[in-house]
């Protein structure tokens, strides 16, 4: 039992679901790596197109790609980033009808980029 | 009647190359059929893959880069009312779930899905199939025959028999000696049938 000061908290999901990721695995077979390199190489093309929607001023921009790699992400077990991409997408669809600003998701951008990060080591490292 | 065949063609509507990748790999892996997998990642493609392909199933997300899957799947059942088309999608909204059952999906499955969930799909859709005629209408007694022998799809299921075996106990159905528990559900069913009904004055 790790003292209470490292215990988590703040209920953050795991980085990778292994569970997940080995059911992935058994279904592809082979074919695993190369899913699992589409996934990170299209995962990083979201990213980029949610920071660039961002810097743009345009939250519509940002809600398909957030959408997509929210669906993504959850089939390849990676939870942390599926739960950054779920908030930050039903934040953004909140923006475009008028509900609040697209500054307020600064911090989510910032944070979706580091969890993408440690996501991909994550993998790479297994 | 009979179960579509041994081949199945299956249309999934996927922009996104995971999923894509996920759902026809998990249907490569179905034993009880040759499953026959096209993929169309926009709204343009899948519909004319529909017409030219004429696919026993179509698996269809609902974002999709060039419109919405649902205004897609009224449109492929307008073309052909009897297709097995079930929703793929990410959509957890309750209006994007009651519009798809009210518009005629014949299922709806949450990403992330599993392997299981696709094999689910493919033997529904082979059992829907053997039980709707030609004029789109279920037969009565076929619908019984359904009925009693869901527990032989949870079978299938846990249990992978050849195909032809499947084929076989559907399709013979109406001409051989039905099991005891189908005998009891026409027999029930006739009974409904030739009893008297309740008239308004008696009520």
């Amino acid at each position: 039992m790790p003292p209470l000061s490292a215990q988590n908290t703040t209920h953050e999901p795991v980085l990778l679901d292994h569970g997940a990721l080995e059911e992935v695995r058994g279904v592809m077979k082979d074919k695993f790596p190369e899913v699992l390199s589409y996934f990170l190489e299209d995962s990083a093309v979201y990213v980029q197109q949610i920071v660039e929607g961002f810097v743009a001023g345009k939250a519509e921009a940002v809600v398909l790609p957030a959408h997509t790699l929210k669906s993504s992400a959850k089939q390849m077990g990676a939870m942390r980033l599926w739960d950054c991409s779920q908030i930050l997408e039903a934040t953004v669809r909140e923006i475009v009808k008028g509900t609040g600003d697209l500054g307020q998701i600064a911090p989510m951008i910032s944070q979706i980029q580091t969890v993408f990060q440690e996501t991909r080591n994550a993998y790479t490292s297994k | 009647m009979t179960i579509p065949s041994a081949v199945i063609s299956v249309l999934i509507v996927e922009d996104n190359r995971i999923h894509r990748m996920c759902a026809s790999q998990s249907l490569a892996n179905y034993t009880q059929a040759k499953i026959l997998r096209h993929n169309a990642l926009t709204i343009a493609e899948a519909r004319d893959q529909f017409k030219t392909l004429n696919p026993d199933i179509v698996l269809l997300d609902i974002n999709l880069p060039d419109g919405n899957g649902l205004d897609l799947l009224s449109e492929l059942l307008k073309i052909r009312p009897k297709c097995f088309i079930v929703m793929m999608t990410g959509s957890t909204s309750e209006e994007d779930f009651k519009r798809s059952i009210t518009l005629g999906a014949r299922g709806y499955i949450l990403k992330p899905f599993n392997m299981q969930l696709m094999h689910r799909t493919v033997t529904a859709s082979r059992f829907y199939y053997a039980h709707i005629d030609s004029n789109n209408q279920v037969n009565r007694d076929n619908a019984n025959a359904l009925f009693v022998t869901m527990p032989d799809i949870e079978s299938h299921l846990t249990k992978p028999e050849p195909l032809a075996a499947v084929t076989e106990t559907v399709a013979t159905a109406p001409d051989s000696p039905p099991p005891e528990t189908q005998k009891e559900a026409i027999a029930q069913a006739t009974a409904l049938e030739t009893s008297p009904q309740p008239s308004a004055a008696s009520a």
